[in-house]
């Protein structure tokens, strides 16, 4: 492994000034489940130092919000969110999600925080390659092999998909985040803060955050009476890899007719992505059998796929449709 | 607290077979007591004396042995990977990223200044006998060894060595090697591999040729003439263990941890490459969690080295490679292309097949087994024994690509997947059911093989009986017959992908054909005196007290051989529990010389030579008491290590007391020969999977394997082997080598598990039931033969042939969620 100065900060103020002190060349540390494997595989971009988290008390929480809604701590498990009652009765969307998150042991081990800020997993950065994340100017992803870790749905500078389960489902449930830096907290939706390819302090990353800055929380907006959803995640083998295509639905329902939707799809694009055409045209159709293949034939209609990995487009239809189907049956 | 393991077959089905047939590769054989073999004329006894009846042991379910199993489960077993040494260095490597490279610069200087370094190795300073190369012949090819006192400071001084690579071309794939300007990476010899020019199978412009008949003949009075290829991408199984070495001189003694399949081999290959006396060299392989053949000495040229640095240093060294590193060493099914032309007469039959194999062969100058060795052949002889015109012509081109050979069986998956696809399409060519077709085609116990016009040349006169060979598969048909049987077969949906709606059913079956066991002479016949071969020995013991001790010196695979072992010299002995045998085992120091584990043949030959250990034992003990007491050995009995006098009333005498504070210890040899090794064994898989016509995803819903085993020595242990069988050939089924497919020649190992995906319990089959075959075999004690690798083979092509049942699609190797999908999405834009 790569040597690296490690830090233990008490508070996020602390950690925060670490952060701010050392700039791009620091890096947070919590479930290391990531992070960890960056710096065993040497990569040219690993940070040298670290500053650890865990210790951080007021991190790690989920507790119910005045008005109804849900804050999630950073370095909250995947596992403690999966098996969170609360979580089960207020969002079952989300403890499905969580619950398809890579497997057993590394749910116990990963943090929501860490699954959402994830580094991507394309072969070539961590093959070590030269790429635009790893301190070269080219992506490899977009003139090589990318058959399963690249966009459909286009790029900027890196074609890597962005590969988080977690952001998917909280973002069909309108979730956000609060971040804490150095000049204070600062709140924002997670579309937002996952818009893909974006250089930030001199380094391309999928989210927005600057070196210095901590994911403290995760808020999400109270239930509607009246919802459905399911998370829909087709990879190789039932636990473990990463989605080649997911989607996760969140329906609002009067009778059995479709009043509003929020259709999420991951791992086909460099975020998170938001298929409004789909979500218009559910808008006031009945729920049944006959709408999961009418929708799904509609989606993703601006599709760019790169040289090897048009499959991928089709099997983001087919989880659209399955979800459809789930939630019709 | 221990938990007693309640040994449970569940559904599986043992049908034996009758024990006499008037049939075998080496001649033929009746009630009587005798057999003769072959044109050596061969005499043993049949069932070598020991007939499989009245049984006390062997063929009961049996928990593994608790001396080997449970130390895996509580860590205590010391892995190569777990020993640790005062003062012990460590290894990194730093290794070639190009398929091929020249060093023209290497620069350590820096790295020898680093913290904790003690040692470099390059080209420049490696050792005659053990050198290192300056022309590199594929990515991860070692470049240099770094030891240092601590793991992260050999990886930084790596880090700091400076190459300067002449990047060269290379031939990274069959398309490569196959075209016209391909790079001559053979010194100007071309890269295709041939048999050389006096061999009878010599082809020019090809690897070579094997032929029958006359098979343009046999297509113009053939009614249908079709042409099929099928491509295998490639494949590897990975075991979870770390490949690892360690090494500690004392003097000019040397004690090295290895992992692997063998002991004495691996000693003399290290002896070679550090030019000193096996003798010197304690070689310890205790444990191993698998290595399926692909990894082992002949890929771990690096421990010479490792402990040529050790030397050097004084300090005892270990190298424990990385996962990504491994899939570098460890021997790859290779890339392959298969090309037929077949007739077929009017009702189905094969009257001409013309079988073209491509390959490539990984950076040897050696034309690999996939070509030059018997195994290659086996499915091409399951389907043309009964064919009276064939021909085979092999391409294996050298590349620049890891070593191909043995990776859980060799010339198994990658050749069977084009065979059994290609018997679907030729059974729905014919108008025929599939298993009925295979049927109508398989090779049958007592068909006659004539070696003077094919490929049998090479065989000698044990394996001929005037001349000519006899198909020496006992079950080629039952496995067939029952495996349909038990699977429900006739249930089979005959139209492919007719079935409604979203979620399709469908049903597929492939067969496979293999040694089994590779059959040999023991010591008191006389073929293993006439013949030249590899000797496999074990010593048996009885220490003072009356306790077995089984002394075999090859390493734990995982598989439980020992326990095999310790049940059958426990029948020959008498001993109702195993686990009452003591085993001392993967130590040079404690058990006797003896070749390496493979390809299934650990219970007939180390098993064999136990079992003459065991007789020598018994036989020496009885004389002892008879002697002692004064009575004929003929009255007597023994149990348990009590020797029982017959009389009225029986009177006992220990074994300890026969001892009489000594220890007795016999030693049995079995010599590994051409002859018996002939003998064939064949599996077939039923399979049946659903197939989600949404997203492509399919799940294996039921499984029935099949298995031609003779008596099975412990149907607990075969159960859960076979169930791994299936999912290891599930993995190569599914699964190829992550080559880039823009940069040939790169390999994308750096993703750890997910390079090589290895199937998880999700995805294992709803149900699976075993169906063993007892074809008892007349040659060997007991009548028992290997079968671990016969079926394994069967495996991709019947899942392929039920995803194609299911959906009307057939799929290239690799099967995956994402060709059925664009396969039907091609179908739908056709239609």
């Amino acid at each position: 492994m790569k040597p690296v100065t490690l830090y233990k900060p008490a508070s996020i103020a602390e950690a925060t000034q670490i952060l701010a002190y050392h700039g791009p060349e620091a890096a947070i540390y919590a479930g290391g489940t990531d992070l960890l494997v960056r710096l065993k595989n040497r990569l040219n971009a690993a940070p040298k130092y670290i500053v650890d988290i865990k210790q951080i008390g007021e991190l790690k929480f989920i507790r119910e919000t005045p008005d109804g809604g849900l804050a999630i701590g950073a370095t909250t498990t995947i596992a403690e969110v999966e098996q969170s009652e609360l979580v089960q009765r207020k969002y079952p969307l989300l403890t499905e999600t969580f619950k398809r998150i890579s497997s057993p042991e590394l749910r116990n081990q990963s943090t929501i925080a860490g699954d959402i800020m994830q580094e991507v997993w394309c072969q070539y950065l961590r093959g070590n390659y030269p790429c635009w994340r790893n301190g070269g100017y080219l992506c490899y992803g977009a003139i090589g092999d990318n058959s399963y870790y690249h966009s459909v749905m286009g790029g900027r500078l890196c074609f890597a998909v962005y590969h988080g389960d977690a952001a998917i489902g909280l973002e069909a449930l309108d979730a956000g985040v609060k971040v804490a830096a150095p000049s204070g907290l600062r709140e924002m939706s997670l579309e937002a803060l996952i818009p893909g390819d974006v250089m930030v302090d001199g380094r391309v990353q999928s989210h927005v955050l600057h070196s210095d800055e901590i994911l403290t929380e995760v808020v999400i907006p109270p239930p509607r009476s009246g919802s459905v959803g399911t998370f829909q995640k087709i990879r190789p083998r039932g636990v473990w890899d990463f989605a080649m295509a997911s989607v996760a639905l969140n329906l609002h329902l009067t009778g059995d007719t479709i009043d509003d939707a929020r259709v999420i799809f991951g791992g086909i694009a460099v975020s998170p992505h938001r298929e409004h055409a789909v979500e218009a045209y559910l808008k006031g159709k009945r729920l049944d059998g006959e709408l999961a293949q009418q929708a799904a034939a509609r989606a993703l209609a601006n599709a760019a796929p790169l040289k090897y990995n048009e499959h991928k487009v089709e099997t983001a239809r087919g989880a659209l449709a399955s979800g459809l189907a789930a939630l019709a049956a | 607290m221990s938990t007693k393991i309640e040994p449970s077959l569940g559904d599986a089905k043992i049908i034996t077979l009758p024990m006499v047939r008037n049939f075998s590769t080496g001649g033929g054989y009746g009630p009587e007591d005798t057999i003769t073999e072959g044109d050596h004329k061969i005499v043993t006894r049949k069932w070598q004396g020991h007939p499989p009846v009245d049984l006390a042991i062997i063929g009961k379910p049996q928990a593994p042995l608790r001396e080997v199993v449970e130390p895996r489960y509580r860590g205590t077993a010391e892995f190569a990977t777990r020993v640790r040494l005062p003062g012990m260095l460590y290894i990194k490597f730093l290794r070639s990223p190009y398929p091929r490279a020249a060093i023209r610069n290497l620069d350590t200087a820096k790295a020898e200044k680093m913290p904790g370094v003690h040692h470099i190795l390059t080209y420049r300073n490696a050792p005659k006998t053990n050198p290192l190369q300056i022309e590199l012949m594929l990515q991860g090819e070692i470049v240099a060894l770094v030891a240092a006192e601590t793991e992260d400071q050999a990886e930084d001084a790596v880090e700091a060595i400076v190459v300067d690579y002449l990047d060269l071309p290379s031939v990274p794939n069959l398309d490569i090697a196959e075209s016209e300007d391909a790079p001559d990476i053979r010194e100007g010899k071309g890269n295709l591999l041939q048999m050389p020019a006096n061999n009878p199978n010599h082809q020019a412009g090809a690897s070579a040729r094997w032929h029958h008949g006359d098979v343009n003949k046999g297509f113009a009075e053939s009614a249908i003439v079709r042409e099929f290829s099928y491509h295998f991408g490639g494949s590897r199984i990975v075991p979870m263990q770390p490949f690892s070495g360690v090494a500690m001189w004392e003097g000019d003694k040397l004690t090295f941890w290895g992992h692997g399949q063998d002991i004495y081999p691996s000693r003399e290959f290290l002896a070679g490459w550090l030019g000193i006396d096996k003798d010197n060299i304690h070689f310890i392989n205790k444990w191993n969690g698998g290595t399926f053949g692909g990894f082992g000495v002949r890929t771990a040229p690096f421990w010479g080295l490792v402990a040529h640095i050790s030397k050097v240093t004084g300090r005892p060294i270990k190298a424990m490679l990385t996962k990504a590193e491994e899939l570098y060493h460890i021997l790859h099914k290779p890339e392959t292309l298969s090309k037929f032309k077949v007739g077929l007469t009017q009702d189905g039959k094969i009257h001409a097949l013309r079988y073209e194999l491509h390959l490539i062969a990984g950076f040897t100058d050696s034309l690999p087994p996939h070509v030059a060795a018997e195994v290659s052949k086996n499915q091409l002889e399951l389907y043309t024994a009964r064919t009276p015109h064939w021909e085979q012509v092999s391409y294996a081109y050298k590349s620049n690509t890891p070593m191909i050979g043995c990776n859980r069986s060799c010339t198994q998956q990658e050749v069977k997947w084009a065979f059994e696809n290609l018997a679907d399409e030729l059974a729905e060519l014919a108008g025929l059911d599939p298993v009925q077709f295979r049927l109508l085609n398989v090779a049958q116990p007592g068909d006659r093989l004539d070696p003077a016009t094919d490929w049998h040349t090479e065989m000698k006169k044990p394996e001929t009986e005037s001349g000519a060979l006899t198909y020496d598969c006992f079950a080629s048909v039952e496995v067939l017959e029952e495996g349909a049987k038990a699977f429900g077969w006739d249930k089979r949906n005959p139209k492919p992908g007719s079935m409604p709606g979203r979620f399709k059913r469908g049903m597929g079956v492939g067969i496979s054909q293999h040694h089994p066991g590779s059959l040999s002479y023991h010591e008191d016949e006389p073929a293993f005196k006439t013949e030249r071969g590899i000797l496999w020995s074990a010593d048996v013991e009885m220490d003072p007290t009356g306790r077995v001790i089984l002394r075999s010196a090859l390493p734990d695979s995982g598989t439980n051989h020992d326990t095999g072992m310790a049940i059958l010299i426990a029948e020959m002995l008498g001993i109702s529990a195993i686990d009452n045998i003591k085993l001392m085992w993967g130590d040079s120091d404690t058990a006797p010389k003896t070749d390496q584990w493979a390809a299934g043949r650990t219970c007939t030959v180390q098993g064999g030579a136990a079992l003459v250990a065991a007789k020598k034992l018994k036989a020496e003990l009885l004389k002892r008491a008879a002697a002692k007491i004064g009575v004929d050995t003929a009255l007597l009995a023994l149990k348990d290590s009590v020797i029982t006098v017959k009389g009225d009333p029986p009177w006992t005498i220990t074994a300890a007391e026969v001892l009489g504070g000594a220890s007795l210890r016999m030693h049995g040899e079995v010599m590994q020969v051409q002859g018996r090794s002939l003998a064939k064994g064949v599996g077939a898989c039923f399979v049946e999977v659903e197939v989600d016509t949404w997203t492509g995803q399919f799940r294996i819903t039921r499984v029935v394997y099949a298995h031609d085993t003779g008596k099975v020595i412990n149907p607990f242990v075969a159960v859960s082997d076979m169930e791994g069988s299936f999912m290891q050939s599930f993995q190569v089924a599914t699964n190829s080598i992550p080559y880039d497919k823009e940069f040939p020649g790169q390999m994308h190992n750096s993703i750890a598990f997910l390079s090589f995906p290895i199937p998880t319990i999700m995805e294992f089959p709803e149900e699976i039931t075993q169906v063993f075959i007892e074809s008892l075999e007349p040659r060997w004690f007991y009548g028992y033969k290997g079968f671990s690798e016969t079926s394994i083979g069967s495996v991709p092509g019947a899942i392929g042939n039920a995803i194609y049942n299911a959906t009307g699609v057939r799929v290239s190797h690799p099967i995956s969620a994402e060709r059925i999908l664009m396969a039907l999405k091609k179908r739908r834009e056709v239609v």
